[in-house]
């Protein structure tokens, strides 16, 4: 008797779920977006007046990975800057390499850093990649801090033997 | 009895971890960096009736102070980092300027090992601060801002330890940036501290032999303050 009842109550709770599924609002499909390559004569086009896109915003969690590492979020750039300044407590060319990378990285507060690590590594050894990085810059103020941070390699260190320790 | 005992458990495990939270102390762990320039009287040549007197410039990084520190103590810092801690929220909190260090263990872990270096350094207020801030009466909380001031900031010999291969004094114009620490419901825990001296000039030391040095020395190096500096020490 209890095993047919249960069997019953299974049997409804499948029919209903069934039913809640039938008639939910199937979502619609997205609106065809304008085609980019639609030919409009020059003269035409100067004088259309295009409605400014509606911006969503999204979390970066949402994004696919490419779309994301394309806009770090504070938290990456907090790693990456992490990442940096350990770097230049070594003495080793990889770490050297790694931070020369950065130094062309699309986020103003990486490349920052990345010149800041470049100091501390303290190696003359970064002033060519330093002086291609200074050739391809445009923002004066960061010409200025590559420049000044070229000079300052070229410096020899004031003591160049510590007594080693044990 | 048992019931007795059972609460005598409870209120003594409560109690011990009250104690826990209570002993818990959070600080701000900041880096501690140098960019400065050494000018020094090089050597006089002469060539016929030509005589040539050379300035020598050199440059003291980070790194180089570090090790100066640990030929002074006695103790291996490569791949050290200069750090000042402060306490927070610690009536007379202190600060402390220390080389940690770290030695891989796994790929994971590692030993970390800090040396306080505290008495190699010294600062200076050499004129009250002209401040730039609010402050909320209410709820007697201080709100980001500025602090200007003439700063001096030394490297010194340690009594007690082997001298230093460098001593120097530097000052300047210092900036101190106060951003409040807000944590879960809007509570301000403190205050974090990022000073700075860019283009501070003054003199120095070298096995007997002055110099005139000039440069940057910087707490927390302008960048953005972020949970990844603080730290609870047990």
């Amino acid at each position: 008797m209890r095993l047919t009842t249960l069997v019953a109550v299974l049997l409804l709770t499948g029919l209903v779920l069934f039913l809640a599924g039938w008639f939910r609002p199937h979502s619609k499909p997205a609106a065809a977006a304008p085609s980019p390559s639609s030919s409009v004569p020059l003269e035409e086009a100067a004088s259309i007046q295009v409605a400014a896109p509606q911006l969503q915003t999204v979390a970066p969690s949402t994004l696919p990975p490419v779309a994301a590492a394309a806009t770090p979020d504070a938290q990456t750039i907090e790693n990456r800057i992490a990442e940096l300044e350990t770097l230049a407590l070594n003495d080793d060319t990889n770490s050297l390499q790694l931070i020369l990378v950065a130094l062309s990285d699309a986020n103003p507060e990486i490349r920052g850093a990345a010149l800041e690590s470049t100091i501390q590594f303290g190696s003359p050894d970064a002033i060519p990649a330093l002086q291609s990085v200074l050739a391809k810059t445009e923002l004066a103020e960061e010409k200025v801090k590559i420049q000044e941070a070229i000079e300052f390699l070229k410096l020899p260190p004031l003591v160049t033997t510590v007594p080693s320790m044990p | 009895m048992k019931t007795c005992f059972k609460l005598c458990a409870v209120s003594l495990l409560t109690f011990a971890s009250v104690a826990s939270v209570q002993a818990a102390q959070t600080n701000i762990v900041q880096t501690l960096n140098f960019k400065l320039t050494v000018w020094s009287q090089g050597p006089t040549t002469t060539n016929g009736n030509i005589v040539t007197v050379q300035a020598n410039q050199q440059s003291i990084i980070t790194k180089d102070i570090i090790g100066w520190l640990g030929a002074a103590t006695t103790n291996n810092f490569v791949n050290g980092q200069l750090l000042v801690i402060n306490e927070l929220g610690v009536p007379a909190a202190k600060t402390h300027i220390i080389v940690r260090t770290k030695t891989p263990i796994t790929k994971k872990t590692a030993i970390t090992n800090d040396v306080d270096v505290s008495d190699f350094f010294a600062s200076v207020t050499y004129a009250a601060t002209v401040n730039n801030f609010s402050y909320d009466s209410a709820n007697n909380v201080v709100n980001a801002g500025t602090y200007r001031g003439y700063w001096g900031f030394y490297l010194l010999n340690n009594p007690g330890y082997p001298t230093l291969p460098v001593t120097f004094q530097v000052t300047g114009l210092g900036v101190d940036s106060a951003t409040s620490i807000v944590g879960q419901k809007k509570v301000v825990y403190g205050l974090v501290d990022q000073f700075s001296i860019i283009n501070a000039a003054g003199t120095g030391e070298m096995n007997g032999n002055t110099f005139i040095i000039a440069g940057d020395i910087t707490i927390g190096d302008g960048k953005k303050f972020s949970t990844k500096n603080l730290e609870v020490t047990p």
